[in-house]
């Protein structure tokens, strides 16, 4: 739809006010942005200690001869029989030990898992309260001068009221031409 | 300021002229059903300026709803018919309210309810008892026979009833008075823009507003931009305000008090805050403030026209933080006295500063300021200065274009003019 009988200013207000703002963009204070957060987690469960335990934690519970020639090879291992059958409680008490450790390393790992996961959520909160507070400075920012001042500033000298007389104003013919009456 | 009428009797105008029934030597009758009848709005200014221009015509009989007994009164060239009945004070109000509702939900999914079946329009809603109060208009007619009527408001559905009531053939002028608001989409108040044989919108966007809402329900009703008759009180230029001198001061108008913490009000502060090196006038509903150096000067409400045209005329900036309500009568004042404007960006008011080139816009703080900084700097002012002047002399600053626009708009024939409301020259000629 064309403008009716509305011809173009010269200076067009609208690019001027574009202009205006593109000045002041250039000025404009920015917030500085928040770091990023790292994307890769360290899990302790990826460790190869850990991998270690979880292979080897079974210890032999029973003695195993070694096959050897004369009467020396069969003392040996008689003798090994006995000493391990001396020695199983120690050894079944050292395997249970051990089972429960590997529990605790087990269960230890996991909570570490659990907290390394709890601290990446903290600091993806703590992060957007971070960018949502800069925001607000921003917008803060722009408001500041809109700050009311406490008190009213001293009057100069005694006001008398604005009238048409005290003012030095005074009447004209209304613009009402066309009103007919 | 007395303008004369330069009627242009070569003009390519499609007007047809109305038949009249009427005498010759009286015009023709003229009835304009109005809301109201006062001028303190602007709508209410620009209905009697309308009435007023068809007067220089024909005999103009003014019918507004009543608030008890009928009663027929003279006003200046104008018979007043106050209807028998009442309509509520708050009713238009009211039924604004309810249009404003409308106009912001999603008519689309409202179209049809759950069973696919068209929903009806929201009329009795909207009503608000409007109808009724304008029952007795046609009562009215019927003994007027215009030979036109002005239906003011492109929501009066009351005034429509009573219209068709009356006839359907009877032409019908539609003085839009579209606020931007909205309601031209609704679909309950379009059978007064079916109505209409021809639509009067003051401004240029405005009348924008209508065309589109007339092609979106495939009609050609012609739209015709009259403008207002507005000229530049000179008696202003002749003494400044002495409170605050007499030039490079800025000067705000709200229609907030300065005690409250509206938004009007805080940029009020922001720019006396801002601008403390120089004089900064604040009118205030509770008075006129005069700030300079961080001091102020207190004194009385502006009130009278005069006061404000003379502030206007003298000032470098004119920054109105209203609302302007229908078209920004004070800032096209500001305009013919050559005065810059910085306006709201949602005001009816920025129309003039973009399409007349007379100012800047805002949208919040930091954009007023930087617009009143940039309106101070004396190139631009005095560019955009001559830009809203021409702009606003030649769409509002002759009563004669008014008058002439409105005749030719209503589809009368302005060869009908008698001399006597012509100037001499334009007579002569």
């Amino acid at each position: 739809m064309e403008r009716q009988g509305v011809a173009p200013p010269a200076i067009d207000p609208e690019d001027f006010l574009e202009q205006l703002k593109s000045q002041h963009r250039v000025l404009r204070w920015e917030p500085l942005p928040p770091e990023e957060l790292s994307s890769g987690r360290e899990q302790a469960r990826a460790g190869v200690n850990l991998e270690y335990l979880h292979h080897h934690w079974q210890l032999p519970i029973t003695f195993t001869p070694t096959p050897g020639p004369g009467i020396r090879g069969r003392l040996r291992n008689r003798l090994g029989a006995m000493v391990f059958r001396t020695l199983t409680p120690y050894f079944t008490a050292e395997q249970e030990l051990l089972v429960n450790m590997v529990r605790a390393t087990d269960a230890l790992e996991k909570r570490c898992d659990e907290l390394t996961d709890r601290i990446d959520t903290l600091r993806g909160e703590v992060m957007r309260r971070q960018v949502a507070e800069v925001k607000n400075q921003a917008e803060l920012a722009a408001w500041l001068t809109l700050d009311r001042p406490s008190d009213r500033p001293i009057h100069a000298e005694p006001s008398p009221p604005a009238s048409a007389s005290s003012n030095g104003i005074s009447g004209g013919p209304s613009s009402d031409a066309a009103n007919g009456g | 300021m007395t303008n004369s009428i330069h009627a242009d009797r070569n003009r390519d105008s499609a007007a047809v002229a109305v038949p009249l029934t009427s005498a010759s030597t009286t015009g023709p009758t003229v009835a304009v059903l109005a809301p109201q009848w006062e001028t303190s709005s602007e709508a209410g200014w620009i209905t009697r300026q309308v009435a007023g221009a068809l007067a220089c015509l024909g005999t103009v009989h003014v019918l507004i709803p009543g608030n008890g007994a009928a009663s027929v009164r003279t006003d200046g060239v104008f018979t007043v018919h106050r209807l028998a009945g009442l309509l509520r004070p708050q009713a238009l109000a009211e039924r604004n309210l309810v249009a404003d509702a409308l106009a912001a939900g999603d008519r689309a999914r409202e179209e049809q309810d759950a069973h696919g079946r068209p929903v009806q329009p929201e009329t009795t809603l909207l009503d608000r008892g409007i109808t009724e109060a304008w029952r007795p208009a046609s009562g009215v007619l019927k003994d007027l026979t215009p030979d036109l009527i002005v239906l003011v408001d492109h929501r009066n559905l009351g005034a429509l009833a009573a219209v068709q009531h009356h006839s359907a053939t009877v032409p019908v002028a539609l003085l839009a008075l579209d606020d931007g608001r909205g309601h031209l989409d609704l679909t309950e108040f379009a059978p007064v823009l079916d109505r209409a044989d021809a639509v009067l919108a003051i401004t240029e966007a405005e009348r924008l507003r209508l065309e589109a809402a007339l092609a979106a329900r495939g009609m050609s009703t012609p739209v015709n931009r009259i403008g207002a008759p507005m000229v530049a009180n000179s008696s202003a230029r002749s003494e400044p305000n002495t409170w605050v001198g007499d030039s490079d001061y800025l000067f705000v108008l709200t229609d907030t008090s300065s005690e409250d913490t509206s938004m009007q009000t805080e940029l009020a502060r922001l720019l006396t805050l801002r601008f403390c090196d120089r004089p900064v006038g604040i009118a205030h509903t509770d008075g006129f403030f005069a700030w300079h150096e961080g001091r102020v000067n207190d004194g009385w409400a502006i009130e009278r026209s005069s006061d404000r045209a003379r502030l206007m005329a003298w000032a470098r900036v004119t920054i109105d933080l209203r609302h302007a309500s229908l078209f920004g009568r004070d800032v096209i004042e500001s305009l013919l006295f050559g005065t810059p404007v910085v306006v709201p960006c949602d005001s009816q008011a920025q129309q003039h500063a973009h399409l007349g080139g007379g100012g800047l816009w805002f949208e919040g703080p930091a954009d007023l300021t930087w617009a009143a900084e940039a309106l101070l700097d004396p190139a631009l002012s005095e560019q955009l200065s001559r830009q809203g002047k021409a702009y606003a002399e030649e769409q509002f600053g002759s009563t004669d274009r008014f008058i002439d626009r409105v005749i030719s708009a209503c589809q009368l024939d302005v060869s009908d003019l008698p001399e006597v409301v012509r100037s001499p020259a334009a007579a002569q000629a």
